[in-house]
């Protein structure tokens, strides 16, 4: 994950103590106290956001109505 | 039944920024398109080196996430039926389309996942198996039982002969072991079928262990039903009886 997301060195170690405390989606839920570079929450927020939408995409999938319609 | 998903400008600029292909190059794509197709198959946006291994990454990101979330989520992950069998190897194998992998889940006597290991990985149609690598990494493991996984790159479920014969050879070197072959999940796309929940799983030994290495073809497109393979295999279990 800190590959697709160009993490610098310090910003790995933190995002890596995090998710071992936290778990993954706490740590995707949760970004604002990380002390990391602006840009790379961003780039953790892009990878939250394609991995809603592929979520809900395997969910529509499977027929479950993600919309309420 | 299912819709077509509708995408957000912020998904495409988060495509964007994960993999740097230009959003209108995304988004011209996602008109007539799934986006995702285009970590399946990233050269129609045309992507340069940098831009291709990003794709690839991201890939591999979302194929094991749901395995991460799981992981974090149960210290063990337990297997209580095929479908629980089935969902953990969809999330592993989903993502594969241009090659055949071949998994092994080694179990405790819970049927508690001990080790997922990759037993093998070949091009679309062919992987080579190597019982005997299966059988050091069981013996490490010390489990008692295992499920074995792959996917048809094609993306049907269908257990093939070759499939149902793999998994035959493998019972016969763990059997006498009392090692229990308790599932082969075959995963095509974003669905699988349980060759236990079928009724084609081998479950008894017939022939001495043979530890040769086994060249596998068990992703060719298969059209025979169940019930033929649940044929073929009465057959050949009237045949060595």
């Amino acid at each position: 994950m800190c590959q697709i997301l160009d993490l610098e060195e310090t910003s790995e170690e933190k995002v890596k103590k995090v998710i071992g405390e936290k778990g993954l989606r706490a740590f995707i839920n949760t970004l604002d106290d990380l002390g990391i570079e602006p840009q790379e929450i961003e780039r953790i927020k892009a990878l939250k956001e394609v991995i809603d939408a592929k979520e809900k995409e395997i969910l529509n999938l499977e027929g479950v109505d993600v919309d309420g319609n | 039944m299912a819709t077509k998903q509708a995408y957000t400008d912020s998904f495409f600029r988060s495509l964007n920024k994960l993999t740097g292909i230009p959003m209108s190059r995304i988004k011209d794509y996602a008109k007539e398109n799934n986006p995702f197709n285009i970590l399946e198959h990233p050269m129609v946006v045309e992507p340069n080196e940098r831009q291709l291994e990003k794709i690839g990454k991201l890939k591999e990101f979302i194929s094991s996430y749901n395995v991460l979330k799981m992981n974090q989520e149960n210290e063990k992950i337990k297997f209580s039926s095929p479908k629980d069998a089935g969902s953990y190897f969809t999330s592993l194998l989903n993502g594969m389309k241009d090659k055949e992998r071949i998994l092994v889940a080694f179990l405790d006597n819970s049927n508690s996942i001990i080790e997922t290991k990759t037993i093998s990985e070949g091009t679309t149609n062919m992987s080579v198996v190597y019982p005997r690598d299966i059988l050091k990494m069981a013996l490490a493991n010390d489990c008692s039982n295992l499920i074995m996984a792959h996917n048809h790159p094609g993306g049907t479920t269908n257990p093939s002969k070759e499939d149902i014969k793999l998994t035959q050879r493998i019972v016969n070197i763990f059997k006498p072991l009392d090692i229990n072959v308790i599932d082969h999940i075959i995963v095509g796309g974003y669905s699988f079928s349980s060759m236990a929940e079928n009724g084609t799983l081998p479950s008894k030994s017939m022939d001495l262990a043979n530890y040769n290495p086994i060249n596998f073809t068990g992703a060719q497109e298969q059209s025979e039903t169940y019930e033929t393979q649940k044929e073929a295999l009465s057959i050949e279990d009237d045949l060595e009886m």
